[in-house]
Order: C-alpha cells, then sequence, then structure tokens
C-alpha cells in the first residue's frame, strides 16, 4: 500500500505511475489546470526582488524548516512552469536557480501545472498517501485541521481540463459540488464515462458528513446532472430550475470551461433570468448585470497577471482577455456576486492547507471595508463574503443574499474590491514590469504582518484584537475576546436619585423631626415673682428712713419695751455679778466694724453692770485685725464713763492671730501667745494681769461677737483650758440663733 | 464744740454714710468710692495690725534681739517661722512655688486637727450633754426649770434634733418599679426636720434683718447727732 496514491475525490488508491484516478478519472498529480492552454514556462526570477520582505522570510522559513525538504524534493520534480500571476514567479524562480524553494500552495495558486511527481520516487507507504494537491497528508500540520474543514479544502481538487494540472477554480468547483445537495456537482453529472466526481468515494474513507452530501446528491439527482456538457452556463437565461439543477456546477464532463466565457457574453439574459428558489444566492445574482464590483479574483489575478503576455494566460482566462483589455479574470468580475463567492472560495481554495489554519477565519483575512476603500475609494464596496467556515458553498434559500455577503469574511470581500485597485495599478505594474506592494492580492495583503501593513488601527477597527506578540503576532481576531475581556464602550450609567417607597419616606420624615426637635430652642418657663424692683426698693428705704427720724427726731417711744427679761439675759447677768470684785475678767472682742454700732449697743448694758457692780480688771484681746481699735473706740466711747484707763484698769492685748490655732495657743499659754499689749510692752506684768499665768485664772470670760463660728471656736478651742469658768457670749442678732444654746 | 478734727473725721463719716446710702438707687459711682475706700483702709489697717502686733514682736523682734545679742541657742524656736516665711514667699517664683507647699501642708495640717478636735470637744459632746440635761430633773430643779418645762423643752429639743438630722439622710431602697423613696419613718421625720429647719433658718434671717435695722438705725443715729452738733454750733 506504500507508495500508492489517493484519489482526493474518491479515496480511491492508485497506482503511482497513474495521473488519473481509476475510478473517478480524478487527475492525480495535483496540478493545477488550465483552460485551454498548456503552461508556458517563464522566468520569474526577477519578481524575487520586488516580493515582500515577510514573503520572502516566510520562504526562508520554510525552506528551513523540515518541510522545506519535501519542498525541495517537489520542486525538483517539478519544472518550472510559467505563470501568469505574482506567485507564479516564484516558483519559476525557484525552478530556475534552486537557490529557494517554493511551496506547492504557492504553485498551485499561479495556476500552472504543479511539477509532476517522479515516477521513480520512492513511494510511501498506504499512511503517507500524497495527497495530489497540497503533497503528502503529513507534510504540514494540518491533519487536526483537515478534520474540520470540509473535503473540499482538504482534499485534492478536481482537475476538469488536464488531468496533470491544478487550476484555482478547481477547489471552487470542489466546493460547489461538496457544499449543495441542491446543485448537482458537476463532476457527478458528468457522463460515465469520465466523470470522477460521480462515483462516491468508499465509504470508509470519506467523512460521514461527506457521505451524507454524496447521499442526498444521489437522491437528489437532477435530470441536469445528466447533461454532459455545460450549456447551462452558456444559457443562464434558461428557466430557474434549470439553473438550479445546473447551475454553474453542471458542468460538462468537457474539458473546456467555455461556460465561462459565455457567461460574460450572456449576461444580459442571466439578469432576467431568475434564480431557482433552491440555488445559492450567488448562483442567483448570476443573471444579474454585470457589476464592475471587484472580485476576488480581480485582485488577485489581474495584477499578476499583467507582466506577463496574454499568451500566457490559460485558455480560459485569454478568452476573457481577448474580449476585455482588464486582466484576465475580468470574467469573474463581471459575474458580480456570483464571482464573489466563487472567488473568495478560489482565493482561500489557492491556499495550502497550513496557510488555511493559520489563517483565522475571520481576522486576518478580515481587513476591514475601510482599509480598502482607502485604496479605491471611488469604487463601490462590494458585498462581504460569509465567512469561510461558517458558511457553506451552497447556502439555504432562506438566507437572502444580504445575509450571505454580510457574513462573508473581510478578507473576502476585500478580495472582491481588489480588481478596481489592481486594474488600476496595472499599467504601471506592466510598465515596470514589477509588482508593486500595493497591489498584492487582498488576501497576500491580509496575510502581511502587522508592522508592515497598516497600524493595527484600521485593523482594530472592527473590534477585533490584533495579537502584537508571540506565536500570532500580526494575526487579527484569531483568539476571541472572551466575556469580561472585551473592552466596553462605556461604564453604565447609574440614577444618583434615590428611590423610596412611602414607608421608608414616613420614616425619613419622623427621623427628621426628632433631629429638629433636638436643635429647636425650648422656651423656659420662668415663674413671675416679686422682683427688686426700684420702687418697692425706694418706698421700703423712705419707710425706714422715715420712722427711723422719727424716732430720733421727736425722741418718743412708740412702741413699748419688752417685759421681762429673756432667760439668756439672766444667766449671763447671774454669772457676770458671780465673778468676786476687782478680778480678772477676759474680754474676747471679734466682730466687724460695720457692726460695731450693734455689737456695741448690745455689749454696753452688761458692761455697765459689770464695771459697775464689780469693777473687774479687764483685758481685751481680738481675733481679727480690727478688734483691737474696736476695743479701743468701745472704751472710749460707750464706756468712756466708767473712766477705765489702759494699762491700769483694762489692758488690750490687741490682735490675736492663728485662729482657731492662735485662740487654743492663747488658752494653753496665754502669756506666750500674747506676751504684749497694743502698745508694745509686756502685758503679763501689768496690773490687769497681775496673777493671771492661765487661762482659768480668769474670773469670766466675755465673748462679743457677731460671728457663730468665731463664738464656736472660742468655746471649743478654750473648753479645756477655763476649766469651770463661765463665758458669756454677747453676740449679735444675726448670730445669735447659731449661738444658743 | 467739735474738736477740728473730730469735725473732718464726723463731715467724712457723714458723706460716707450718704454715699453708702446711695444704693438705694442702685449701683452709682458713690457708693464704688465708698466701698473701695472702705475696703483699701481695712486691708491696709489689717496689715499695719498684723505687722506691729504679729510679725513684729513675735518674729522681727526677737530676731533682732537675738542677733545683738549673741545668744543663738534662744533663736532656735524662731528657725521654724522664718523657714515658713521663707518658703511661703516662694510663692513670687511659679518654678518654686512647690516649695510652700510645705508651709501650706503644715498650716492646714494643724488647723484641720485643732477644728476637729475642738468641734469634738467643745461642740458635739456638750451639745449632746446639752440635748440629754432638759431630761434631767435634778439639772432643771438646779437652774430652776419645772420639771414639766423641763421635760417640754428636752422633747422638742430632742425632735428638732432628731427630725433634722433625718431630714439629711438619704438612705433610700430601690422600688420594683425602678423609682428610690426612704423609709416611711425616715421619711415622716425628714419633713418634721424640714419644719425644724425652716424655722431656724427664718430665726436667722430675723436676726440678720435685726442687725442690718440696727446698723441703719445707728448709721442714721450719728447723721441725726451729726447735722444736729453742726446746728448746734451756728
Amino acid at each position: 500500500m506504500a507508495d500508492m496514491i489517493k484519489c482526493p475525490l474518491c479515496a480511491a488508491m492508485n497506482p503511482p505511475e497513474n495521473k488519473i484516478c481509476l475510478r473517478c478519472q480524478t487527475p492525480l498529480s495535483g496540478e493545477s489546470f488550465q483552460t485551454g492552454q498548456a503552461p508556458v514556462r517563464k522566468d520569474t526570477g526577477e519578481l524575487e526582488p520586488i516580493l515582500p520582505e515577510w514573503l520572502r522570510d516566510a520562504r526562508e522559513t520554510a525552506k528551513q524548516s523540515g518541510m522545506g525538504e519535501r519542498f525541495q524534493r517537489e520542486e525538483n520534480a517539478q519544472p518550472a512552469a510559467p505563470s501568469a500571476d505574482l506567485l507564479a514567479g516564484l516558483q519559476s524562480q525557484a525552478g530556475s536557480d534552486d537557490e529557494e524553494d517554493i511551496p506547492d500552495w504557492l504553485a498551485n495558486i499561479t495556476g500552472k501545472p504543479a511539477p509532476k511527481p517522479k515516477a521513480d520516487e520512492p513511494k510511501e507507504d498506504f499512511s503517507n498517501v500524497r495527497w495530489v494537491e497540497t503533497g503528502r497528508k503529513d507534510d504540514f500540520e494540518q491533519e487536526q485541521a483537515e478534520g474540520d474543514l470540509p473535503a473540499w479544502m482538504t482534499g485534492t481538487p478536481p482537475s476538469v481540463g488536464d488531468a496533470g494540472e491544478k487550476d484555482e477554480l478547481t477547489d471552487w468547483f470542489r466546493e460547489s459540488g461538496a457544499g449543495s445537495d441542491s446543485i448537482q456537482s458537476p463532476f457527478q453529472s458528468m457522463p460515465d464515462s469520465g466523470s470522477a466526481f460521480s462515483a462516491a468515494p468508499s465509504s470508509e474513507e470519506t467523512p460521514d458528513w461527506l457521505k451524507q452530501m454524496d447521499a442526498e446528491a444521489k437522491k437528489g439527482s437532477q435530470p441536469a446532472a445528466e447533461e454532459s456538457s455545460m450549456d447551462w452556463l452558456n444559457q443562464p437565461s434558461e428557466p430557474a430550475t434549470d439553473a438550479q439543477s445546473a447551475g454553474p456546477f453542471g458542468m460538462p464532463a468537457s474539458d473546456d470551461l467555455d461556460w465561462l466565457t459565455q457567461l460574460k457574453a450572456d449576461s444580459t439574459p442571466q439578469a432576467d433570468a431568475s434564480p431557482a428558489p433552491d440555488s445559492p444566492n450567488w448562483l442567483k445574482d448570476l443573471g444579474a448585470p454585470p457589476s464592475v464590483e471587484s472580485t476576488p479574483f480581480v485582485e488577485s489575478a489581474p495584477a499578476e497577471s499583467e507582466p506577463f503576455d496574454s499568451a500566457d494566460f490559460p485558455s480560459w482566462l485569454a478568452d476573457e482577455t481577448s474580449k476585455k483589455s482588464d486582466s484576465a479574470s475580468i470574467w469573474l468580475e463581471e459575474k458580480g456576486e456570483a464571482s464573489v463567492s466563487a472567488s473568495a472560495d478560489d482565493a482561500f481554495g489557492d491556499l495550502p492547507d497550513w496557510l488555511k489554519s493559520a489563517a483565522p477565519q475571520s481576522s486576518i483575512f478580515d481587513e476591514p471595508a475601510a482599509a480598502v476603500e482607502v485604496q479605491k475609494p471611488e469604487e463601490p464596496q462590494a458585498p462581504v463574503n460569509p465567512p469561510f467556515e461558517t458558511t457553506p458553498a451552497f447556502v439555504d434559500d432562506s438566507l437572502s443574499d444580504e445575509s450571505l455577503f454580510t457574513d462573508m469574511p473581510d478578507w473576502l470581500s476585500n478580495a472582491t474590491d481588489a480588481p478596481v485597485a489592481s486594474s488600476a495599478s496595472a499599467e504601471p505594474a506592466a510598465d515596470s514590469d514589477a509588482l508593486a506592494p500595493n497591489i498584492l492580492p487582498s488576501w497576500v495583503e491580509a496575510m502581511r504582518p502587522v508592522d508592515q501593513a497598516v497600524p493595527g488601527a484600521a485593523s482594530l477597527a472592527g473590534g477585533q484584537t490584533l495579537e502584537q506578540s508571540g506565536a500570532l503576532a500580526g494575526l487579527q481576531g484569531v483568539l476571541p475576546a472572551g466575556m469580561g475581556f472585551a473592552p466596553t464602550s462605556k461604564p453604565k450609567a447609574y440614577s444618583n436619585k434615590l428611590n423610596v417607597n412611602e414607608e421608608q419616606l414616613k420614616h425619613a420624615e419622623i427621623f427628621e423631626q426628632i433631629l429638629a426637635a433636638e436643635t429647636a430652642p425650648e422656651m423656659l418657663i420662668v415663674e413671675k415673682t416679686l422682683g427688686a424692683s426700684r420702687g418697692l426698693r425706694w418706698t421700703i428705704a423712705a419707710l425706714l428712713v422715715i420712722a427711723t427720724l422719727a424716732t430720733l427726731l421727736s425722741r418718743a417711744q412708740f412702741l413699748s419695751a419688752p417685759v421681762g427679761v429673756p432667760k439668756e439675759l439672766g444667766y449671763a447677768v447671774a454669772a457676770v455679778q458671780a465673778i468676786p470684785e476687782n478680778a480678772p475678767a477676759l474680754v474676747a472682742v471679734d466682730y466687724e466694724p460695720a457692726r460695731a454700732g450693734e455689737m456695741e449697743a448690745a455689749a454696753a448694758p452688761l458692761f455697765d453692770n459689770l464695771m459697775l457692780l464689780k469693777h473687774p480688771r479687764m483685758t481685751f484681746v481680738a481675733t481679727n485685725e480690727s478688734g483691737a481699735i474696736l476695743v479701743e473706740r468701745f472704751i472710749a466711747g460707750t464706756l468712756a464713763e466708767r473712766n477705765y484707763q489702759s494699762g491700769v484698769t483694762y489692758l488690750n492685748l490687741g490682735y490675736l492671730a492663728g485662729g482657731q490655732v492662735g485662740i487654743r495657743a492663747f488658752a494653753q499659754n496665754p502669756q506666750f501667745a500674747a506676751p504684749l499689749d497694743i502698745s508694745g510692752f509686756d502685758a503679763w506684768g501689768l496690773p490687769p494681769l497681775e496673777g493671771v499665768t492661765a487661762l482659768n485664772q480668769f474670773a469670766l470670760i466675755l465673748l462679743v461677737t457677731d460671728d457663730a463660728e468665731a463664738a464656736r471656736a472660742w468655746v471649743e478651742q478654750t473648753q479645756d483650758a477655763r476649766g469651770v469658768v463661765p463665758i458669756v457670749v454677747v453676740s449679735s442678732a444675726q448670730a445669735a440663733p447659731m449661738i444658743q444654746p | 464744740m467739735f474738736p477740728f478734727f473730730d469735725l473732718i473725721a464726723g463731715t467724712l463719716a457723714f458723706f460716707l454714710t450718704l454715699m453708702i446710702l446711695s444704693y438705694l438707687i442702685g449701683d452709682n459711682p458713690l457708693f464704688k468710692i465708698a466701698v473701695y475706700l472702705f475696703v483699701g483702709v481695712a486691708s491696709g489697717y489689717a496689715a499695719a495690725v498684723v505687722f506691729w502686733q504679729v510679725l513684729y514682736p513675735k518674729l522681727f523682734q526677737p530676731t533682732a534681739v537675738i542677733l545683738q545679742s549673741g545668744d543663738y541657742a534662744r533663736g532656735g524656736l524662731l528657725v521654724a517661722p522664718w523657714l515658713g516665711f521663707a518658703f511661703i514667699l516662694m510663692k513670687i517664683s511659679p518654678r518654686l512655688a512647690g516649695i510652700a507647699r510645705i508651709t501650706m501642708a503644715f498650716l492646714v495640717g494643724v488647723g484641720a486637727a485643732v477644728t476637729v478636735a475642738g468641734a469634738l470637744t467643745g461642740t458635739i459632746l456638750p451639745q449632746a450633754n446639752a440635748t440629754i440635761n432638759f431630761f434631767d430633773q435634778d439639772y432643771a430643779a438646779a437652774r430652776n426649770i419645772g420639771a414639766f418645762e423641763a421635760l417640754g423643752n428636752g422633747a422638742i429639743l430632742l425632735a428638732g434634733a432628731v427630725a433634722s438630722l433625718a431630714y439629711f439622710h438619704f438612705g433610700a431602697r430601690q422600688k420594683t418599679d425602678g423609682s428610690t423613696r426612704r423609709f416611711g419613718s425616715v421619711e415622716l421625720l425628714a419633713w418634721v426636720g424640714r419644719v425644724f429647719i425652716g424655722v431656724t433658718l427664718g430665726a436667722i434671717f430675723a436676726g440678720v434683718y435685726a442687725a442690718a435695722l440696727t446698723a441703719l438705725i445707728e448709721r442714721v443715729s450719728y447723721l441725726v447727732n451729726f447735722v444736729q452738733s453742726l446746728l448746734a454750733l451756728f
């Protein structure tokens, strides 16, 4: 089984020397199919310098990698085929100087026949069966990606014409045949003699979905499938049923693709033709008037083919070239939307598998339309092509044209715009015999690294992330932004108004009332009292003054004297009269000068009685500063009639300092506490104190005071020292209640 | 015939008395002048008395005598007053004011001790004895007081003393509703004590009023006498 070649269509195993499949007659070489023209060798090495830097780097990288050997081997086996496009020159160059390797996908893109594998090349086992178009199955790391891709992407494109050549339309055809069950694949409609697609692939090697599609295709084999020619393309104005059944894919088994050329000629009838409901939109639009809008092939074919002669074009392109001075793919350009999807598929089908998988489905080719518009602002923008993976080649009828083309990836839509730009730049390119970087195909432009492209603002306009570093650097939208990582437009606006209900409002009102009550001034309730008004004061003063003056001036006694004598007065008189004649008596004076009138009036009767009856030797001592002078005033004033003389019959010891302590000291040792009289003489040697050395040696203690505290101090501090010596207190009226009893 | 100086002194006393009585029309400058004059004169007189009757005879003169005689052994007792005097003067400086606390502590301590001892021996015990003596028939007979009178006086005095003390008893028990109230008996005694206290304060106020009225009569009498004396001159 090694060295067996697997048919990309029917998966039948074929000997390596076979160029076509024994079962389905599908070319096994994987070479591009060129309609109507044999490939012509052309040296395009001169295009090498104008290649983009990134492409040259990619080639270098491929050469250095393991694939380089594979490429080298294949390139050695393949002759340099002339190509009308840009990448064809690469292959040619590679074949000419053997310095650089061109991968097959690049060679296939050109539409030139790929170099045939050498017959004597060592064959591999069945697991290493070479894939017709993309080389060996494990040449590239696309095995896993292939599983996700439909067969038309991963398989070998069937060659309609030359079995040894490969055309970019093959993918497109293959897509058409695999993507729809309502439209019969042209290969399925091939006559039994040579249609490779009519034979179903073996069930073992065909994916399930492909099997299902194949079964459905068989069930729905339309009459058009039985047609062996592609005249349906030449009759676009036929009823929709015919268009639906045949369509562009009702390609006859004949190798001629003249139906494509007829499309242009019959564009007007096509516009009248109503597409069948089952036909895809792009097929429906086949009959539409030719649009000048760009098609994906316009950007790739014309510019790349400009430097070459029209003779280098394939026949199918040459026919178009002869009809139109523009590039060879104008036929597709004129087909409008019908060509869009096909061209998009072609553009993608030209890519190698590894590049397909490397290219993000909706990112790297999602070049924003704005970026394209910069290149050709005057051209109307083509409808957006549907995404490659999500949109099948044949969509349901329920999908409208708008949905179809709006879902197309940007890179496809850009590709539709490219022809105009390329057309605009076709002439300069032809003059200079070189390709300018700005006329590169859109898909190539999309593959350019970011740093060489327009700074990411344009590509980021689509809201997709442009990878800046790592293995995915330069790719856009490869990693979809997840939830929470995508930038939000602007923060959500929240209202600053508080939503409260009625109950909360009531509570808030109560709370406000409480707070207001706390800070509200509170009226003080003041009881009206009889104040000391000026009138009342004047009235009282007048009454008192008048009463006093009347009494003094009239010397009349309005009130009778109290009858009897209070017991206290009797006790005092008795105590005074009990002392011996000419006995020493101690008189303590402690009242304020303001009370002198009262105190003198109260003490004068007692002192008169005492002096008259007992003629005591009186010793005066004061416990306040003014007491000594008040004593002199009292003796000299009130008691002046008694003719007492200082130092002879009475003695003034003066001020006794220290309060209670002084009183206690005087009670304990009178001679030490008050050694001198008021005149500074030794008091204890004078006649009034003769024979007296202690407090208890006085016959009587008289206390004249207006202060209850002073009376209490004298009573308390002399309690122990005085003994049985009676103490008589003459007090003021205000202190009497506090001193009694 | 008034002596000249007596005439001047009597005239000043007359006008100063009128200035004090001018308080009837409210606070006025004449009243203030008289008050300030009295306060100043009283303070000056007190300072002179303290110096001439206390400091000089009891501190400076003995010290001077000792210094003159050279008998320092007698001056040992003078060290304490001089130290107290020096410490008190330290209050002039805030930084050294703490030293004055020694003297102040000594004065306050001695004064408190003297007061407590004097109150105990001179007021509390004699008052208790006096209250008890009213129930002593012998004591009453010795003082010619009848038994019924003595018993009645003693009962009133005892009731007044107990009731007045009960008024100042603030002990209470908390009730179940959280309020506090004194015992019923204590509350009753307190109410009686409040009556006794009211009567006592009324008597004190009457005595104050009587003393003030006496001073007024004395001053008015002085004014009348002064005027009459002046009129007698002319």
